[in-house]
C-alpha cells in the first residue's frame, strides 16, 4: 500500500455516491468498493459511515432503496438513484466544477516576476 | 430485488413504520455488508476469521454506524411524534379548559335559575295576593283619602275626599294597569326563565343576561313592594266591620225574633209566630229576589270562574255595596236581578268570563234551620214550609233529615213539599 489515502472532503461523498449509482442501483457495500477502485483507492470511504449518508440522502429522496440478492447470492439493499437525485447530482457535479477549477486556476498562477 | 418493505426515504406521514421494523432493517443491512465484505476477503485467500476481523475494522464502529443511521431513519417519525404530541397536549389543553368553563358556566347558570325561580315564586305570591287585595283597595278612593306619598295617590285635579258616596273611584284604572302590567311581567320572566334552560343545555350562557334579568326581578320586587304599601288591606277590614255594625231599623226586630227562637223559656206559641215572621221577612229579602235593596240588606254575590268576585257585603247608609274592583257602586232601590246585570256588565271590563249571581242573603238564617229541630210540631212544620218558600238551597240538608226522620207525618210531609218546590 505505496499509495497515501485521502480522506473526503465535507460535502464531497453525496456527490460520489451519487455517481457511484448512475449507472444503475448498487448496494452499499459496492458502492464503497467502486469509489475506493474508482479513485485507484487513494479516496477511501469509511465503509461504515457511508449508511447514514445513504439513508439520509434516501430521506431526501435523492435515493431510492429494496432489497434484492447480490451476484454472490447474498441479500443486500440496493439503492437506485431518483429523478431528484440526478438533478441533484448535476447540479453538485457543476459546483465541484466550479470549485476545484478555481482551486487550480489558483494554483497554476505563476508568481509575477517569476 | 424482489422484495420490497416499507422502509422508504419518502416522507409518507401515514405510513411509518414502527422503530421495531426500521431497526431489524438497518441491521440486516448493515450485517449484509459485512457478509460480502468477509465472503470477498475469503475469495480472495483469507481464513474465515481473518476475513470477518478485517471486514469489521473496515467498517469502523458497528455500534455508532447503527446508532447514526437509526436516527437518519426515525428523523421523520420523531418530528411527526413531536408535532402530534404537541397538538395532542394543546388539544387537551383546550379540552380541559372548555369543560372546566362550560362545568363552571353551567353551575353559575343553574345558580341563577334556582335564584331566579326562588324570586319568581316569591313574585307569584305576591302578586296573588296584591292581586286579590288591590281588587277590594280599588274601591277605596271612593270613600277616603288615599294614603300620602302613594304612587297611586289620584291627580292633582281629585281633591282627596271628592269621592264620598257613590262617585267612581279615581284609582280604579292605573291600579288596574299595574296589575295587568305586574301580571304580564310576571309571565315574561317565566318565559324568559325557561329560554334561559333551554339555552343552558346547548350554550354557554352570557352573564350580563343574567344580570339583566336579576335586575329586573329586582325592579319588579321594588314596585310590588310599592304595590303593598298601598292596599292597606287591614284598613278595609275595619271598614268592613264598621259597616256590618250598621244597625238597620228592620235589623232590631230581626235579632229580637232570632233571640226569642233560641231562647228555650218562650213558649211554643211565640216560637211559632217568630218563625213565621222570620219567614216573611225573608222572603221579602230573597223576594223570589225582586223587592228593591235597602240599606242594611246583605248581599252575596258568586261566580264560579272568578273567585275574587264571590264575595258577601252590606248595603251601606249611603245605598252603596263595596264590591271588589269597582269600589262602591250605589245599590239602594234597585232590585237584585238589575243589580246582577249592573255589576256583571261593569265587571266584564275587567274580567273575560264573569258569570255573576247575585242574591240577597238571609240575615241569621242558621235560626230557621235550627227551627227545625223545635221540640214544638207547630214550629217544625211552620219552619219546612217557609224554608220551603224561602228556596234558599242551604236549607235542603236539613229539610231532607226532616222530611226522613221527623216523628210528626205532618212535618216530614211539609219538608217532602218544601225539597219538591226546589226542584
Amino acid at each position: 500500500m505505496g499509495r497515501t489515502k485521502t480522506e473526503l472532503l465535507p460535502g464531497t461523498l453525496h456527490m460520489l455516491v451519487l455517481k457511484t449509482l448512475l449507472p444503475g442501483p448498487n448496494h452499499g457495500y459496492a458502492i464503497a468498493k467502486r469509489i475506493r477502485q474508482a479513485s485507484d483507492d487513494v479516496l477511501r470511504v469509511e465503509e461504515g459511515s457511508l449508511y447514514p449518508a445513504l439513508h439520509r440522502m434516501e430521506r431526501r429522496g435523492w435515493i431510492d432503496s429494496e432489497w434484492g440478492v447480490s451476484e454472490s447470492n447474498r441479500r443486500a439493499k440496493y439503492y437506485r438513484l431518483t429523478r431528484v437525485g440526478r438533478a441533484r447530482l448535476r447540479a453538485q457535479q457543476a459546483e465541484w466544477g466550479r470549485y476545484s477549477g478555481a482551486i487550480e486556476r489558483v494554483l497554476a498562477e505563476r508568481p509575477e516576476g517569476a | 430485488m424482489a422484495e420490497r418493505i416499507g422502509v422508504s426515504g419518502r416522507f409518507q406521514p401515514f405510513a411509518l413504520p414502527s422503530p421495531r421494523a426500521v431497526e431489524a432493517d438497518i441491521l440486516a443491512e448493515l450485517r449484509s455488508h459485512l457478509e460480502l465484505a468477509t465472503s470477498e476477503n475469503v475469495e480472495a485467500g483469507m481464513d474465515p476469521e481473518s476475513a470477518r476481523r478485517s471486514a469489521d475494522e473496515r467498517f469502523g464502529d458497528f455500534g455508532e454506524v447503527f446508532g447514526a443511521c437509526r436516527a437518519e431513519k426515525l428523523k421523520d417519525r420523531i418530528m411527526l411524534q413531536r408535532i402530534l404530541l404537541t397538538l395532542v397536549l394543546v388539544l387537551a389543553a383546550a379540552v380541559v379548559v372548555q369543560a372546566y368553563q362550560l362545568h363552571e358556566g353551567q353551575q353559575e347558570t343553574g345558580r341563577a335559575i334556582r335564584e331566579m325561580r326562588e324570586d319568581v315564586a316569591a313574585m307569584t305570591l305576591r302578586i296573588e295576593d296584591r292581586f286579590d287585595a288591590a281588587l277590594f283597595l280599588g274601591g277605596r278612593g271612593g270613600r277616603d283619602a288615599p294614603p300620602t306619598g302613594s304612587a297611586l295617590a289620584p291627580g292633582s285635579g281629585d281633591p282627596p275626599n271628592a269621592g264620598a258616596g257613590s262617585t267612581p273611584t279615581p284609582y280604579r284604572g292605573p291600579l288596574r294597569e299595574r296589575i295587568r302590567t305586574d301580571v304580564d311581567d310576571l309571565l315574561q320572566i317565566q318565559a324568559t326563565l325557561d329560554d334561559l334552560k333551554r339555552r343552558q343545555s346547548q350554550l354557554k350562557p352570557s352573564h350580563t343576561k343574567w344580570n339583566e334579568l336579576k335586575r329586573e326581578i329586582e325592579d319588579r320586587e321594588r314596585r310590588l313592594r310599592e304595590l303593598q304599601s298601598l292596599t292597606l288591606w287591614n284598613e278595609f277590614k275595619d271598614e268592613e266591620d264598621r259597616l256590618r255594625e250598621l244597625p238597620p231599623g228592620e235589623r232590631r226586630g230581626l235579632q229580637e225574633l232570632t233571640s226569642l227562637l233560641r231562647d228555650p223559656s218562650t213558649d211554643a206559641g211565640k216560637r211559632f209566630e217568630a218563625v213565621h215572621s222570620l219567614g216573611e221577612i225573608a222572603t221579602t229579602w230573597r223576594g223570589h229576589g225582586e223587592t228593591p235593596l235597602r240599606k242594611g240588606d246583605r248581599v252575596l254575590v258568586e261566580d264560579n270562574h272568578q273567585p275574587p268576585l264571590c264575595f258577601s257585603a252590606v248595603v251601606d247608609e249611603q245605598g252603596n255595596l263595596l264590591v271588589p274592583v269597582l269600589g262602591f257602586v250605589a245599590v239602594e232601590g234597585r232590585t237584585r236581578g238589575e243589580v246582577e246585570v249592573l255589576l256583571q256588565r261593569q265587571l266584564e271590563a275587567y274580567f273575560v268570563q264573569v258569570d255573576l249571581q247575585v242574591s240577597k242573603e238571609a240575615w241569621d238564617f242558621d235560626v230557621l234551620l235550627e227551627a227545625l229541630a223545635d221540640p214544638d210540631t207547630f214550629v217544625r212544620h211552620a219552619a219546612a214550609q217557609i224554608l220551603g218558600q224561602i228556596g234558599d238551597h242551604r236549607a235542603r240538608r236539613a229539610l231532607r233529615h226532616a222530611a226522613e226522620h221527623d216523628p210528626e207525618q205532618a212535618v216530614r210531609e211539609a219538608a217532602a213539599t218544601a225539597l219538591g218546590s226546589f226542584r
